[in-house]
């Protein structure tokens, strides 16, 4: 089996009311319940806009998939916001298969 | 080191001094020798040249009474004691009665010698008793290691009645919970015999043999003694076994219920089962008990997993008119983990009108969780399509119904086709494609496309986007179904590399005018060597053909 890396997270606060999620390794099955639960304790009142920068991802399988859209509608319950900031090609690829860069905000290509 | 002489350099010198300065000291006279040898607590029986006792010493007349002065020490119940071959100065251990005796044997001068007793009952008894506990444990030892070497009820209990005979009794049993039938199962063996014997008796039957249904309930054991053999019915001991002298009914302790009743029994005559063998029966039973319902937790577990899988099983892809279907569904069942790719096909019912359906899809996540999601999707399709035929529709009507799902994520990806047949041989394909990596064409000119329809993941947000597509198969043209295991298995020449989707295309086109099911063993043959043995996810492949002109 292809040796996994494990999914590191490193939080940023850029802005007032505005956190910075960077995510690198892998976001897969194993991985996917750590990232939800960093982000069910990231939300605060205060925040307004969590920044995901995805340009680190190795790896996102189905589950990873389902993380992100569990933030995104986390973050929509919360009255707050959530962009990606940064992604890899692949993602891109994966997000318009799934049609997820129609409810995504991205950066433009 | 150190400046302390010895104290027996000391001793020296004062006894050189001593034996230089006086003459020695009168030995003792013979009364004083004799009471010396009376007062010792070893036995001392001296005999003369002839092996005529001499003299007996009040020790060796309380192990021995029968030794008498005068008469030769070698006689009645004392011959045991005293062998002619025995060797000077060993010795050598006699029973006799309860007592164990240790017996030695000096020679004193040419005229006599002695012989000597230890009573070394006591001293045998302790390590008799060591050397029994060492066996036990040695049992035991045993028991935990060939126990815990199966995860199937029928060998654990195989191995428990084989253990039990090996070392416990003369005939050993095991005793299986009522099941639902109300049939206990059992497994017997029986010491020198290599047969297992197997039956099942009625749970009424139980209650036969005394202890039994209190053992098979959960119950403390009653001690062997209070069992009488007498009472076992026919059923209990195998033909020829004889009646049984001694009888014993332990409980197999389970997860909180019992896992079945351990009988054992002894032949008439034979030894009975004392404290410390009920002891052990019972830290046997313990282990034999904790093994059997391991096992059984664990085939009630590989049932239902089976149960969950079959939700997963690809059903039997008839030949339909005009066209052909070929599916491939490799299950990565990594750890034990069922994962959530599907295909299925819906036929209209006899005389309904409308046409096949195929699906392909992925749920998201691994284990029960991902099969259950697997058998609701496509559960849900068969009752959709009572009410709606178009793919695009359905997949609307599929998400809906999934967001009101209890299930956490319930997160799929799928591709749905209608089968139309069209003129002239054609097939056409009215495709959903929900999520999901698109379909691939194949022309009989082998040029392979990408199907351009494309739409949301299901089961993840309240509106979903959809662009539907028909493809036009020619006879002979094919169109590829898959999940994303398939282009994203890492494997390949230096075992990193992503197949990919460009891969998959390359090695479709060199498909062209093979039939749908050589098309799909081939690309599962690729995909497999791509992988080169690993298992990563599940794969799938669903292809549908146009049937090729005649």
């Amino acid at each position: 089996m292809l040796e996994k890396t494990p999914l590191r997270t490193e939080v940023q606060s850029t802005a007032e009311g505005t956190t910075r999620l960077v995510l690198t390794g892998d976001l897969d099955y194993d991985t996917a319940a750590e990232l939800f639960t960093l982000v069910q304790e990231l939300f605060s009142p205060d925040l307004r806009l969590l920044e995901l920068d995805l340009s680190g991802l190795d790896f996102v399988d189905s589950s990873g998939v389902a993380a992100l859209i569990n933030v995104y509608n986390t973050a929509r319950t919360r009255e707050s916001a959530m962009r990606i900031i940064a992604l890899t090609p692949y993602l891109r690829h994966l997000f318009k298969v799934t049609a997820l860069d129609q409810v995504f905000e991205l950066p433009p290509v | 080191m150190t400046t302390t002489r010895p104290a027996g350099g000391t001793d020296r010198m004062r006894q050189s001094t001593h034996v230089a300065d006086e003459p020695p000291p009168a030995g003792p006279g013979e009364e004083l020798l004799r009471a010396i040898v009376e007062a010792c607590s070893e036995g001392v029986v001296l005999c003369d040249t002839d092996g005529v006792v001499v003299m007996v010493n009040a020790a060796a007349a309380r192990m021995a009474p029968e030794i008498l002065p005068g008469r030769p020490a070698a006689s009645g119940r004392a011959a045991a004691l005293f062998g002619h071959d025995h060797p000077e100065g060993d010795s050598r251990e006699v029973g006799r009665g309860h007592l164990r005796l240790r017996v030695r044997r000096e020679a004193f001068g040419v005229a006599h010698h002695a012989w000597y007793l230890r009573d070394v009952t006591a001293e045998s008894a302790r390590t008799d008793a060591l050397l029994a506990e060492r066996r036990r444990t040695e049992f035991l030892v045993e028991a935990g290691r060939r126990l815990s070497a199966s995860l199937n009820t029928r060998r654990c209990a195989r191995t428990a009645v084989e253990l039990a005979v090996s070392f416990l009794a003369d005939a050993a049993m095991v005793v299986l919970p009522p099941t639902g039938r109300r049939q206990a199962g059992w497994l017997r063996s029986v010491a020198g015999q290599h047969s297992l014997q197997e039956g099942a008796v009625t749970a009424a039957s139980t209650a036969q043999v005394p202890g039994l249904a209190e053992a098979l309930a959960g119950f403390p054991p009653v001690p062997s003694r209070w069992l009488d053999p007498g009472q076992a019915p026919r059923w209990l001991l195998p033909d020829g076994f004889g009646q049984a002298g001694h009888l014993l009914v332990t409980p197999l302790p389970g997860n909180g219920v019992p896992a079945g009743a351990l009988v054992l029994a002894r032949r008439e005559g034979g030894p009975a089962f004392e404290e410390e063998d009920e002891v052990l029966v019972r830290v046997f039973a313990a282990r034999a008990g904790a093994a059997i319902s391991a096992a059984a937790l664990y085939q009630e577990q590989s049932a239902t997993n089976a149960i969950l899988t079959s939700d997963l099983l690809p059903p039997a892809l008839p030949a339909l008119a005009g066209l052909e279907l070929a599916g491939s569904l490799r299950s990565a069942q990594q750890a034990g983990l069922i994962g959530g790719d599907f295909y299925d096909l819906y036929l209209p019912g006899p005389g309904a009108a409308g046409e096949p359906l195929v699906v392909l899809g992925d749920v998201c996540g691994k284990g029960a969780r991902a099969a259950v999601l697997a058998g609701q999707v496509r559960q849900s399709l068969r009752t959709l399509l009572l009410l709606e035929r178009r793919p695009e529709r359905l997949t609307s009507l599929l998400n809906r119904s999934l967001l009101a799902s209890p299930s956490p994520n319930p997160f799929v990806t799928l591709v749905l086709g209608a089968l139309r047949t069209g003129q002239q041989g054609h097939v056409l394909l009215d495709l959903a494609v929900a999520g999901h990596p698109p379909p691939l064409v194949l022309r009989r000119d082998g040029t392979v496309q990408e199907v351009t329809a494309g739409g949301s993941l299901l089961g993840a947000l309240q509106e979903t986007v959809m662009t539907p597509v028909t493809v036009d198969l020619a006879p002979g043209e094919l169109c590829l179904l898959y999940s994303d295991g398939i282009t994203e298995a890492v494997g390949g020449p230096t075992g990193r590399q992503m197949y990919g989707g460009q891969r998959l295309m390359q090695a479709l086109s060199t498909c062209a005018g093979m039939p749908a099911s050589a098309a799909v063993e081939r690309l599962e043959q690729i995909s497999t060597e791509w992988l080169g043995g690993d298992v990563q996810d599940d794969r799938v492949l669903l292809a549908v053909q146009a049937r090729a002109a005649r």
